[in-house]
């Protein structure tokens, strides 16, 4: 008799491993809280899937494929608004992850670097830090590279080796060329890299699971411009849904049911196996559904507040919580934000979003830079050059700082911010702390009455000091960029405590060998579960600067190949 | 609910009542536009939820959240009727809150996708009807407290506009003079009023700015004066419109793709660093992060307050 399993969610990590359990022959059923916005899903090769996404600003605005923020808000805090006793400063999307079949992935830009060597060995190579909650990663980039490889060759991943620093292919070693190669570099992005060509960094072309020719039947991006908060409308974007989930589908082994938020594991009475998952439909009505094997994929923040959700007698706190780390380690990446004015309009919408890159900022920096800080070190980022923004969000923005009349009206025909800034994001490392959590809202709920999860968060001193530093690095950068007429940083890290309104997410339920001090094995499974496998970004124990959906994928294959041999 | 597939709906009629130029929204003839198409935005308001009357006022407040000057003011690019479509989102089969996909006609595609609004599901008529029509008292919409409905906001806020217009001994507030108008609409003590522009300063964004088949940006005049493209696929862009600038300026001979291999002279730089210019670009830059603008987007909710909110929280301890 066929194995069997649940996964819930089917974003990147949740579709991946569906994909892979299915080919092994594994009955799944995949449970999502989202709908699904591709028509044909299942039942049409992913070429020929339709599309409900469009270039269509007014939908970002109304959370096409997002949880909506009132039937179910989020809630966030900083450490010292709730020394203060503050239960929340903040309810709505706050930094909520898409829902839609597909995950976040429906509407990324899908740039794809891999993590280097070092950050998998960071505790060991540079020591602890004061205040961070430290730790190597219980496998090595070695054990991962095959997996990025097969990813990059399945999703299609373009980009050129040869363009690659020498230190950065050192740090990430490849076995071959990329599938494809990179697509044409937008024009500001091009001022920008000559700026940081004239400082003495390296840019070469950013890694994206983006089309630039024809690949799997799906044809080549265009360039639109519209990549992060829209789907792809013309299908030339490698995502979970037309990489891994549909053609999991079209294997006749998974069955995916949407709009179920799944709200409790059940365990059986000695709380060492979990039997069942109960979950809510679009009519709000409960059901349970019993697998061999459960598969957590929801996300760090949704993966923790179900372990947290499912507290029982065997599992006072949580399941799988007798550590009390899960929900704790929350990370995001703190960007810094620089952009360099132009007097002209230098189109920086008009290009693939974000086509270059360069990583001579990821340190690690342990001389004076760090020391002044009274720091070990300063762990910095990978620098995405160039980007754009299309003309509601800008709207939106200039709403926040001038309101309503003429003033805004003004700003808008002289487009400072859409047409005239070349911006570049420092995806800066935040360093893991145990108070950084996700815990259940004691008083906010969602549309079932189940408890909202809440973020408490503050950068650690040492993401504030690179804020800092790297700042200062990238304003000059700005400033040697040909033609700025002016330049500005700003260190998200530094201007607020408040948790980053960002998609990347990770930690939560750390990969650890000690269960003392983690919630998973080196391979996903809760210590404390024998069925229950989280291979979302819940896993990571720490979270260096690069764009993590890779990483996600490529570990969650690796959790669910394991997983089928282990069971076969 | 298990998965079943679910093709592009076409756009059909009303669920009630006559408002038959309702339906023909869309199907009104294209007229080219700069080598764009433009949509004929040819509503009736017979289904609207707003009366003629607080349409009006709607639309004199709209030119003054977008006034006129550099391309037309609010009222005149439809924002007044936009609005009305989201109030009476419920009234169409399917409701108008989400445009359909993926193309519309102006960028190269047949057949504007755009028109064939897409059908909610159970989870978003709820989200919708909360948004719109508020909880009503109804106990299992508020698990986090009463929701007041925009179509509320929207009323009681009209009609306050009008009566304190009233009060000042004008016939209502759309024949109020535009400073006056201002001022009224700057007394942030008055309740009803600031809560109607709190909804409706972002509703007037989203029609003037968003794409045309939501009811607003009559004749694309908002994406003209802006010089923004507006949805180019299938279109997109050639690889020598990403790569080379439509203004070339001298600059450009720094980059390392120029004919003259100029990149070693590059002067030192007299970039203006004053401070206001500084304060000004900070301000602007946080919404350059992807991740950042479409968090605020997301989080916005239709208040202006919230964004507000969100981009002073940017700006933070600076």
């Amino acid at each position: 008799m066929a194995k069997t399993a649940i996964i819930i969610g089917s974003g990147p990590a949740g579709s991946i491993a569906a994909w892979e359990l299915a080919r092994a022959g594994w009955k799944v059923t995949v449970l999502e809280r989202g709908r699904n916005l591709r028509p044909g899903l299942g039942q049409r090769p992913s070429a020929e899937l339709g599309t409900l996404y469009g270039s269509d600003e007014v939908k970002s605005a109304r959370a096409f494929g997002f949880p909506d923020p009132i039937l179910e808000p989020m809630t966030g805090r900083t450490q010292s608004e709730a020394q203060d006793g503050l239960d929340r400063t903040a309810q709505g999307q706050v930094v909520n992850m898409g829902s839609a079949v597909g995950g976040t992935s429906m509407h990324y830009n899908a740039k794809f670097p891999r993590f280097w060597k070092q950050d998998f060995t960071q505790l060991s190579d540079l020591g602890p830090v004061d205040g961070a909650s430290m730790a190597d990663w219980p496998i090595s980039y070695d054990d991962l590279a095959p997996y990025y490889d097969e990813v990059e060759y399945h999703i299609g991943v373009q980009g050129d080796v040869d363009k690659m620093p020498a230190f950065v292919l050192e740090q990430s070693p490849r076995s071959r060329q990329f599938v494809m190669p990179p697509n044409p570099t937008g024009y500001a992005a091009q001022l920008l890299a000559a700026g940081a060509q004239r400082l003495g960094y390296q840019p070469f072309p950013y890694p994206a699971a983006v089309n630039s020719v024809e690949f799997d039947g799906r044809p080549a991006c265009n360039s639109c411009g519209l990549c992060s908060g829209f789907g792809c409308t013309i299908n030339a974007r490698g995502d979970a849904l037309v990489s891994y989930l549909n053609p999991a589908m079209r294997t006749g082994n998974v069955e995916l049911i949407t709009r179920a938020l799944v709200y409790r594991i059940n365990t059986n009475a000695a709380g060492s196996k979990a039997v069942s998952v109960s979950y809510y439909d679009d009519q709000q009505v409960s059901h349970d559904l019993s697998a061999d094997e459960i598969i957590l994929g929801g996300s760090p923040i949704q993966t923790a507040r179900l372990l947290l959700m499912s507290a029982n007698g065997s599992h006072p706190d949580g399941l799988g919580n007798r550590s009390d780390q899960v929900g704790r380690n929350m990370m995001f990446h703190n960007f810094i934000i620089g952009g360099a004015l132009f007097e002209r309009d230098i189109q920086s919408l008009r290009a693939q979003s974000t086509t270059l890159e360069f990583d001579d900022l990821v340190g690690p920096f342990t001389g004076a830079e760090a020391q002044v800080f009274g720091l070990p070190y300063l762990k910095g980022a990978l620098v995405q050059l160039g980007s754009g923004l299309p003309l509601l969000t800008e709207a939106y923005t200039y709403a926040g700082y001038t309101g309503w009349g003429a003033a805004h009206k003004a700003l808008m025909g002289l487009s400072p911010m859409r047409q005239r800034i070349a911006g570049l994001q420092f995806v800066g490392e935040d360093l893991p702390q145990a108070s950084n959590r996700i815990d259940l809202d004691p008083s906010a709920k969602d549309w079932n009455g189940l408890p909202a999860p809440r973020v408490t968060y503050a950068p650690h001193p040492h993401e504030k000091a690179g804020g800092v530093f790297f700042g200062a690095k990238l304003e000059a950068l700005c400033l040697a960029t040909p033609g700025a007429i002016a330049a500005a940083v700003l260190p998200n890290p530094i201007l607020s405590d408040a948790a980053p309104s960002t998609f990347h997410q990770a930690g939560t339920t750390r990969m650890g060998t000690n269960p003392d001090t983690s919630v998973c094995d080196p391979f996903g499974r809760l210590h404390e579960l024998d069925n229950v496998h989280v291979v979302d970004g819940s896993t990571f124990p720490t979270f260096p600067g690069f764009n993590p959906t890779l990483t996600v994928l490529a570990n969650s294959l690796r959790i669910s190949r394991h997983l089928a041999r282990r069971t076969a | 609910m298990p998965y079943s597939p679910q093709g592009l709906s076409r756009r059909s009629l009303l669920k009630s009542g006559g408002a038959l130029a309702v339906a023909s929204f869309g199907l009104q003839a294209c007229s080219p536009n700069g080598g764009r198409y433009t949509v004929a935005n040819d509503r009736s308001t017979e289904a609207s939820f707003l009366t003629e009357a607080e349409l009006l006022s709607l639309s004199a407040l709209a030119d003054r959240l977008i006034p006129a000057g550099i391309g037309p003011g609010g009222g005149a690019s439809g924002c007044a009727e936009a609005i009305s479509i989201l109030l009476s989102a419920f009234a169409f089969d399917p409701p108008m809150i989400f445009a359909g996909g993926p193309f519309s006609d102006r960028g190269g595609a047949a057949e504007n996708d755009f028109l064939n609004f897409i059908p909610l599901d159970r989870y978003e008529e709820t989200a919708w009807r909360l948004k719109i029509e508020g909880s009503q008292g109804r106990p299992e919409l508020e698990f986090n407290g009463p929701v007041v409905g925009w179509q509320k906001i929207y009323q009681d806020g009209l009609a306050r506009l009008n009566e304190r217009a009233a009060a000042l001994g004008f016939a209502d507030f759309a024949s109020m003079p535009a400073p006056a108008q201002e001022l009224l609409m700057r007394d942030s003590q008055d309740l009803q009023i600031s809560q109607l522009i709190d909804v409706a300063f972002m509703h007037c964004l989203d029609a003037m700015y968003g794409a045309p088949e939501y009811g607003g940006n009559k004749d694309l005049a908002a994406w003209d004066f802006t010089s923004y493209d507006g949805d180019v696929q299938p279109r997109g862009y050639t690889a020598e419109q990403v790569t080379t600038p439509d203004n070339p300026g001298l600059f450009d001979v720094f980059l390392p793709g120029s004919k003259l291999p100029l990149a070693p002279l590059l002067p030192v730089l007299d970039a203006a660093q004053s401070a206001q210019v500084i304060q000004a670009m900070q301000a602007l830059l946080l919404s350059h992060s992807a991740e950042m603008s479409l968090g605020m987007m997301l989080d916005s909710q239709g208040s202006w307050q919230r964004v507000q909110t969100i981009v002073s929280g940017w700006q933070g301890r600076a």
